[in-house]
């Protein structure tokens, strides 16, 4: 199969799994399986990749629940300096690291978060996405979600290294995204090939992590119902277990 | 990957033995190759090689340190940037632009800027390539967002921000007015209006001496905004941004078969200090939506009646 017909039927398979009336999971996992399906050439690299990046625990030193988030100031899809201060004002927050616009992953889990910030805003938290990108590329990821959440610029990936969730991509893996039109150096404006592990993290006030989702295997990410409960339960002060 | 382990690459990197890295890192040296060994599982590669007493760096490990160094560098940028965000400490900003970029584009993220660091203190240069090239060197600024620098070393860091395209300035009633094209050889008769060492009409110059153009006649401005009144002053064609607005009534036309564009990037010299707002201001830059300048069509700004 040719990249652009690759390109084009991926493209159809990310469209349907976005819409389906199915949890997060599901949909996930059915694009997945889609992948393995019409490249699975791409699909074993990806397999070896995330397991290397398992064996070696990679994303396991990202911070823990009971910890606070480092602090951030980043550029949002506008060019407007945000930082995390900001959003905790209000109440609790989501923080979740995408790779980026072009990911059918982070497409189906961006349409995921913007159906429940409706939700998220009315027990008044707030959902942050942090992305390698530059505005051009954050810009159209927020319209194409659908959501009103601020799509933040972590160029060269400074803030995910210091969580511990900045993943280097190898030669093979590079040149099967390129193959597949993800150019990703065009989009982060350096020739890095960095990126961050797609992880979750449930904010309480106080800016402490009480829910974690961190999966070096990209396919996977944090249940929206996990998030709603989790933001519900950190309503209360955290506690640490006895 | 974990930020000591590249921090600890980093300097490894830099001291090329296991015993001083160590120490540079403040840990035992086990920790140390520990944490190196870690990396190279998760890149799949072996970053050093210890032969008797000496260690290098493979082809691997070279390969790969551009591109941890940039994001180690992101990285005491974003936490220096947290510290100092709405802090009222000094914030000393000195940066050189090239005379074509409008600071109309740099306001908003200077703006941002301000909001960021109250006490911000900017001081702006505008120059040739040539003198943006010394100061950069030189350390009197920290920046400068321009077309290629005269001379490049190697601690340069460059990054690509537009590309900026040039057209031919002229008046509504200039006989070249007639259409949005014009041929070179109709060039060889007039007069040239641009900036001292201004890459494009030198480009311009020397392409129209190779076409047998005898004598180029221009006249040179060092404030780019000088160019539309003297273009409607009947001194020539003006060499103009194509994105940039002007306040007369006059054209821009192009040159057949002639691409008058260049790529502006910004610049800043790796190792040194830069204060906190100079690496903010790069970032800004750098996320910056550029295709917007770019869509964003070169209509003259309305006359004031």
């Amino acid at each position: 199969m040719n990249a652009t017909s690759l390109v084009e039927e991926l493209a159809t398979c990310t469209r349907r799994c976005k819409e389906m009336d199915a949890p997060l999971a599901d949909r996930l996992a059915e694009l997945a399986a889609d992948v393995h399906r019409i490249a699975p050439d791409f699909a074993d690299i990806v397999d070896r990749m995330v397991h290397r990046l398992q064996s070696g625990g990679a994303g396991s030193t990202a911070p823990a629940i009971g910890t606070q988030l480092a602090p951030f100031v980043l550029p949002d899809e506008n060019g407007h300096l945000r930082s995390l201060p900001e959003f905790m004002g209000t109440g609790n927050a989501v923080i979740a690291f995408h790779r980026g616009h072009w990911c059918p992953y982070c497409q189906i889990e961006a349409r995921a978060l913007a159906r429940i910030e409706p939700e998220v805003h009315a027990n008044g938290g707030r959902i942050v996405i942090i992305t390698p990108e530059t505005q051009a590329y954050t810009r159209r990821m927020k319209t194409e979600s659908g959501g009103q959440f601020p799509i933040l610029s972590d160029l060269d990936s400074g803030y995910a290294l210091e969580l511990n969730l900045a993943i280097k991509i190898n030669d093979e893996k590079r040149n099967a995204m390129t193959s597949a039109g993800w150019d990703i150096s065009a989009f982060q404006n350096n020739d890095d090939w960095i990126l961050p592990i797609p992880a979750t993290f449930v904010l309480d006030r106080a800016g402490v992590v009480r829910g974690r989702f961190v999966d070096p295997d990209y396919r996977r990410r944090m249940d929206v119902e996990d998030m709603l409960d989790t933001l519900r339960r950190a309503q209360v002060p955290f506690t640490p277990a006895a | 990957m974990e930020l000591h382990q590249i921090r600890y690459f980093l300097l490894l990197s830099e001291h090329l033995n296991f015993t001083a890295a160590a120490e540079a890192c403040n840990v035992s040296q086990p920790a140390l190759s520990r944490a190196i060994a870690q990396l190279e599982g998760e890149l799949g590669g072996e970053l050093f090689r210890r032969e008797r007493k000496l260690t290098h760096i493979t082809d691997f490990g070279r390969a790969v340190l551009p591109a941890l160094r940039d994001c180690h560098q992101a990285n005491l940028s974003v936490k220096e940037l947290a510290r100092d965000y709405h802090q009222e400490g000094q914030a000393p900003l000195r940066l050189a632009l090239s005379r074509s970029f409008d600071m109309d584009v740099l306001s908003p993220l200077l703006e941002e800027l301000g909001r960021a660091f109250p006490r911000i203190e900017i001081g702006v240069f505008r120059g040739t390539a040539r003198e943006i090239t010394d100061r950069l060197r030189n350390g009197d600024v920290e920046i400068a967002v321009a077309g290629q620098l005269s001379y490049e070393w190697d601690r340069i860091e460059t990054k690509r921000l537009f590309e900026e395209h040039f057209g031919l300035l002229i008046r509504r009633d200039h006989k070249l007015a007639r259409s949005e094209i014009v041929e070179l050889l109709e060039l060889a008769e007039e007069r040239l209006l641009g900036c001292p060492d201004c890459p494009i009409t030198d480009a311009l110059r020397t392409k129209l001496k190779q076409v047998g153009t005898s004598r180029v006649i221009g006249h040179e401005v060092s404030a780019i905004e000088d160019i539309p009144p003297l273009v409607d002053a009947n001194f020539g064609v003006g060499v103009w941004p194509t994105d940039r607005g002007y306040d007369r009534d006059l054209l821009i036309t192009h040159v057949d078969g002639f691409q008058m564009s260049r790529w502006v990037q910004v610049y800043t010299v790796f190792g040194r200090a830069h204060s906190a707002a100079a690496r903010t201001l790069m970032n800004l830059l750098r996320a910056r939506d550029w295709s917007r300048l770019l869509q964003h069509d070169a209509t003259p700004t309305e006359l004031v009646a």
